[in-house]
């Protein structure tokens, strides 16, 4: 085998070694000068931001391969080295990018807390960690930055670990991540017995059986189901909100969750069609478990945590039904927006805790902030646009994109044409709360420039300028959407969504209820809103049939939706309580109970261990031998 | 004459009255005695195995050195037992067993 | 043959055994040193038991047999898979005297003990007759009973009687099972080709059982399943640098044995008796109850010991494989055990003697002052668990492709059931492993330490640590030696 391919890139290495130098620098320097940590390692980063844009600009276009032998075993060889491509490059400048700003605004955000170092030390080791997984050429070191990007995220969400609630969340997090590393370590073991190589370009080029790609597709997919939060794997994310916000930006929203999507969109050409459907179903129940989450939830985190899961499903079954470019266009849109939401979303409980409390992060009491924070709530609701898909932002783009290639499959079109509702509705419902003029009780904090800064510059980016010169077109966008051709009737179907998602959100939020939404569900409930509604609107008094049919109408399909939910959750809560939940009990169960019995044989006395030993061997043997009698 | 199966059935019921000894006595000096058993059962066997390779002497040799083994191994055995008696004030297993699982 | 001929032929093989000549030589030095009052400080001996220790094992790096060799009319066979286990226990011996520093307590004794168990092993890996076998394992042994004992308390006592009764027992029952085969095969060099027709021609009844008490033996040494009941209670008992020693020479030496012995019972597939299936069955227990065990133990070295047991499973499961790969696979993964276990035990007795950390709870807190003592152990725990960034994850991984591999080339079961029983054990193991990483650097100590004199990291704690990074980033500089070996019979 043939590992030595020279396109030697000295900008790659210095990339990733800078954020590594940032942990082993930070940790060094933290006991004796803490204050210097966060401008030290942010100085870093920005450093290894500008060599990632170096790497763009390079390889905007074309690919390069370097890889050295790394260790042999026999006469395998197995190298290290990088596969640089459009996509590869354009993913990592966005891990530094998001990095970089979420360091800058910790500077802000973990001001006078403890263990600040630490907290440094560990975003730069996932940076590194990230950026290794990106750009990694073989599957073997992508599958060891893998195991390196979850134990950072592990000490991540565990940084405040005097609460209880972040430990438990840091080891749920860890131990469902390692679930789906035995399916990628299983795959990586078919493919090394199947292929004879883990090396990505080699790969490529390799025609395997629909069998072999059949089971890599699905160990695959559990693998990413792990990282990325899919179905049934998703109940770690929102828990990990433990963690500090700026993490939940960095890691939970942007790039690490994102990482299981990566992979598979990098190994998309592994998949045989059996898995792709697979993989789509599953990427289809997780874009509606996660929107039912985000409807349901009142904590702000918790509902940008089933957003992201909603959104992860979006990407999969984007890569899974549409195409792997349009799924990828998702997932760097996604990352700019989410992160920009988690930013917003920091800031504001920033500005609404009171110190030596538990930080506030209920949307019934975050609002009345318009007056004090309108940058960080304009900001936010930009993001909050681009995460339901409005013209003019980049969601809508990404979005149009993945509409446009299913258009022809009348199922997923009205299925993701129904999730962009659900999307748009509970976007608009955080919104509309956050913007409430209600009044705050104390007074409120101010947001510190150097936290507004990166909101501002994600916002931005979540906009359309930069990406497309049309606002509206997605062809003048990622070249590899040129081959498709517009379909008008695509735009105005999620225009027509859009603007009913608002609308219902906007008769059903305007006056932030503060029962959950099951209450909503009620038809009474339902028909005295609708009608104080209308006692306050005099537009809409005089068109009392037009509103009787509406709600009738309206009310039937939110019964019809909500039967289904509550079925589908159900459903889903069954599997997650028996099948996960109760796998892990049993498993636990199991061990506990294995565990108590070898250890109750262990009882001090000398004589009954030989005794165990020698009847252990005695039965084996007379079982050995009966066995091979009767041959 | 004495055929080597007998002296095989003897070797093995040697090595079954040593396992039970093992097993059973109430004396760590009485289970040293059980290993004496099953070594001298090994000695048997591979003395009376040795008749049929005649040719040379490997199964006698072997015994010697056995023989040699089990000496250096009741030393040691005596001696542990003694320390083990030192701290205990008694040589029955059953009662030295400080050292367990947690339950 | 002549007597005078194989005089000389036995004459000739000493020239052969210049590792073992050293080790003898050094023996007989420590032996009087230890008499004459001025040289018997600890430091002395402890130098000339080193000296002994890196001069054997740089011999064996020096002598490098190139091809298998019959030595001595049989009864000991010198190649290059012996030479590798020789330098590991030379170096394991030699990391044990380094850190027995503070061994007070007759030091003369201790260091001889220790020169003799390492030197009974190695002869045990070279053995391919029965009687070396025995005298080279009883060797090791003799010593290791006295060695456990060598704290000089009443739990010491008590272990190193359990350990006695129990591995004297197996090893007379070895010797039975061998006189067994004796009379099956009339030979008792097990690796001529003459004992491998004649296994072939035996009863089958005979061969399992003469077999299965040898296999038995072996397993006691190596602390597996059914066997391995003397572990925690030895460990527990006995000195921390002697626990390391315990868990890496005497264990590996068993193993290097049972991959001979099981693969002249194997006899290349022909016979009768499923010997892979027996030590894969072996494999899989050892590790179940070596994990399952350790979940719930209190005492450090109790679960160290539970841990011990289940990495013999992991290994097992190597030689179960039965085919020249997976020796390649053992030797790298016996090698990242030892050095993992020995970053452990050392980091622990660091603990041990800084701290009086006897239970696990006791550990809480301590890693924020003793940051890189903290730091070692948690590479030697993650190495152990087997995950990146440590030689641990690549020795899992040669392991498991050497599995996956196996079955895909024999389509027997019992390796996939290997390989995933191995991966679900590697899940659980992250339990107890990660128990004292957590305990050490997310919990608060209850008070401060006393004396910050102590538990720093010096040289050889340090040399281990990198050791076990270095075997992840560059496993090339094993596998190098390890490609030198040829597994040929």
């Amino acid at each position: 085998m043939n590992v030595a391919s020279t396109d030697w890139n000295a900008w790659v290495p210095i990339a990733l070694a800078l954020p590594l130098v940032s942990f082993v620098v930070s940790f060094w320097m933290g006991p004796r000068y803490g204050w210097l940590v966060p401008l030290m390692a942010t100085a870093l980063l920005l450093a290894g931001w500008v060599c990632t844009t170096v790497i763009l600009v390079d390889h905007s276009a074309g690919t390069s391969h370097f890889a050295v032998p790394w260790f042999s075993l026999g006469t395998d060889v197995i190298p290290i080295g990088w596969w640089l491509s459009p996509r590869s490059v354009t993913m990592l400048w966005v891990v530094y990018t998001i990095s970089l700003l979420v360091h800058v605004y910790s500077i802000g955000y973990m001001a006078g807390e403890g263990g600040i170092a630490r907290y440094f030390a560990w975003l730069g080791f996932f940076t590194f960690a990230m950026g290794g997984l990106v750009v990694s050429s073989n599957l073997l070191v992508t599958f060891c930055c893998w195991e390196l990007v979850g134990l950072s995220s592990y000490r991540l969400i565990g940084h405040w670990h005097q609460q209880p609630a972040a430990g438990a969340a840091a080891t749920k997090a860890f131990l469902v991540n390692r679930l789906g590393d035995i399916g990628l370590l299983v795959a990586l073991m078919l493919l090394w017995s199947r292929a004879g190589t883990l090396d990505m370009p080699a790969l490529t080029a390799m025609a395997l059986s629909e069998e072999t790609k059949t089971a890599v597709g699905l160990c695959v997919l559990l693998a990413l189901a792990g990282k990325s939060a899919q179905f049934p794997l998703l109940h770690w994310l929102p828990d990990a909100m433990a963690g500090p916000t700026p993490v939940s930006a960095l890691i939970h929203a942007a790039t690490m969750v994102a990482a299981g999507v990566y992979l598979f969109v990098q190994l998309h050409f592994l998949f045989s069609a059996d898995a792709l459907a697979v993989a789509a179903v599953v990427g289809l129940l997780t874009l509606f478990v996660g929107g039912w989450g985000a409807l349901t939830q009142f904590d702000v985190k918790k509902i940008l945590a089933y957003s992201t899961i909603s959104q992860l499903g979006l990407m999969v079954a984007g890569v899974a039904l549409a195409s792997p470019e349009a799924g990828f266009a998702h997932l760097f849109t996604h990352a700019f927006f989410k992160a920009g939401l988690f930013l917003g979303a920091g800031a504001l409980i920033h500005a609404v805790s009171r110190h030596g409390h538990a930080p506030q992060q209920d949307i019934r009491h975050m609002g009345g902030l318009w007056q004090s924070h309108r940058l960080v709530l304009v900001c936010f609701a930009v993001c909050a646009a681009s995460l339901a898909g409005m013209p003019l932002t980049s969601g809508f783009l990404s979005k149009e994109g993945l509409l446009l290639h299913v258009r022809h499959h009348s199922f997923y079109f009205g299925v993701m044409a129904t999730a962009s509702f659900v999307t748009t509705l509970y976007s608009a419902r955080m919104v509309f709360y956050l913007l409430s003029p209600t009044p705050q009780a104390a007074a409120t904090h101010p947001v510190p420039a150097i936290m507004q800064l990166p909101l501002f510059v994600l916002s931005v980016g979540s906009l359309f300028i930069g990406l497309s010169a049309s606002p509206l077109s997605i062809q003048s966008w990622w070249p590899v959407f040129d081959a498709i051709e517009s379909a008008p009737w695509v735009m105005v179907v999620s225009l027509a969504v859009l603007v009913v998602g608002v609308g219902v959100a906007w008769r059903l939020y305007r006056h932030r209820p503060t029962a959950t939404l099951h209450a909503r569900w009620v038809p009474q409930t339902w028909l005295d809103a609708a009608q104080k509604h209308i006692a306050v609107t005099p537009a809409l008094q005089a068109s009392r049939l037009t509103h009787h049919a509406d709600r009738r109408w309206l009310d039937g399909v939110l019964h019809a939706a909500s039967y289904g939910y509550v079925t589908c959750s159900f459903v889903i809560g069954w599997v997650d309580r028996v099948l996960i939940d109760g796998w892990v009990t049993t498993v636990t169960h199991a061990a506990k109970g294995g565990g108590k019995l070898f250890r109750s044989l262990v009882n001090g006395k000398i004589q009954s261990y030989l005794a165990w030993g020698m009847l252990a061997l005695l039965s084996f043997m007379v079982w050995m031998l009966y066995q091979l009698a009767h041959r | 004459m004495i055929a080597t199966h007998h002296i095989f059935i003897l070797s093995a019921l040697l090595l079954s009255v040593g396992v039970f000894m093992l097993l059973t006595k109430r004396n760590a000096i009485l289970i040293l005695m059980g290993l004496e058993l099953i070594l001298n059962a090994a000695n048997l066997n591979l003395i009376a195995f040795n008749q049929r390779y005649a040719d040379a002497l490997a199964g006698e040799a072997m015994a010697v050195f056995v023989i040699v083994l089990a000496v250096c191994e009741a030393a040691v055995g005596v001696a542990i037992i003694l320390q083990a008696y030192r701290h205990y004030a008694t040589a029955v297993p059953d009662q030295i067993s400080e050292l367990k699982d947690p339950a | 043959m002549e007597i005078g001929t194989s005089l000389h032929a036995n004459l000739d093989s000493l020239a052969h055994v210049g590792a073992e000549g050293i080790l003898l030589g050094g023996f007989v030095v420590v032996l009087v040193a230890g008499l004459i009052r001025s040289f018997a400080t600890v430091g002395m001996l402890r130098a000339l038991t080193l000296t002994t220790l890196v001069a054997a094992a740089g011999w064996t790096a020096w002598d490098w047999p190139t091809d298998s060799m019959p030595l001595f009319a049989g009864l000991i066979q010198r190649d290059a898979f012996g030479s590798f286990f020789k330098i590991v226990f030379c170096v394991a011996g030699g990391l044990t005297t380094l850190v027995s520093a503070n061994q007070q307590k007759n030091p003369h004794e201790y260091f001889l003990l220790l020169l003799a168990a390492v030197f009974g092993s190695q002869w045990a890996v070279m053995s391919t007759h029965w009687l070396i076998v025995v005298l080279a394992l009883e060797m090791v042994a003799l010593a290791g009973y006295a060695l456990a004992g060598f704290a000089f308390t009443k739990s010491g006592a008590e272990g190193s009687l359990k350990y006695f009764i129990m591995g004297s027992a197996l090893t007379a029952v070895m010797i039975y099972g061998m006189s067994l085969l004796y009379g099956a095969t009339g030979s008792l060099n097990f690796s001529e080709a003459a004992f491998t027709q004649a296994l072939l021609r035996a009863p089958t009844a005979l061969v399992l059982v003469g077999g299965l008490f040898v296999v038995g033996g072996l397993l006691l040494k190596i602390a597996s399943v059914p066997f391995h009941f003397w572990a925690p209670d030895t460990y527990e008992a006995a000195p921390t640098p002697v626990v390391a020693f315990f868990s890496v020479v005497p264990k590996l030496a068993g193993l290097a044995v049972l991959v001979r012995v099981s693969w002249a019972l194997y006899a290349g597939g022909q016979h009768a008796v499923p010997w892979q299936f027996i030590i894969g069955l072996a494999a899989l227990a050892s590790m179940v109850v070596g994990n399952l065990g350790a979940l719930a133990q209190r005492m450090p070295k109790r679960l160290l010991a539970y841990s011990s047991i289940a990495q013999s499973g992991f290994m097992l499961a190597a030689v179960a494989c039965l085919n020249p790969e997976s020796v390649d696979a053992l030797l790298f993964y016996a090698v990242v055990f030892a050095v993992a276990n020995f970053a452990v035990f050392i980091a622990l007795d660091r603990f041990e003697k800084s701290d009086g950390c006897v239970d696990i709870a006791s550990f809480a807190g301590l890693g924020r002052h003793r940051v890189g003592l903290a730091l070692i152990m948690t590479v030697g725990l993650l190495s152990l668990t087997g995950l990146p960034p440590t030689g641990g994850f690549t020795a899992k991984l040669f392991l498991f492709t050497t599995l996956w591999g196996t079955f895909d080339g024999t389509g027997q079961p019992l390796y996939q059931l290997l390989f995933f029983v191995g991966l679900a054990n590697t899940v659980v193991s992250l339990f107890f492993y990660l128990r004292l990483p957590y305990l050490l650097f997310f919990r608060t100590a209850p008070q401060q330490p006393a004396g910050a004199t102590h538990g720093r990291v010096d040289w050889v704690l340090a040399v281990v640590g990198v050791a076990l990074i270095a075997l992840f980033l560059k496993p090339d500089a094993l596998t190098g030696w390890i490609n030198r070996v040829t597994f040929a019979w």
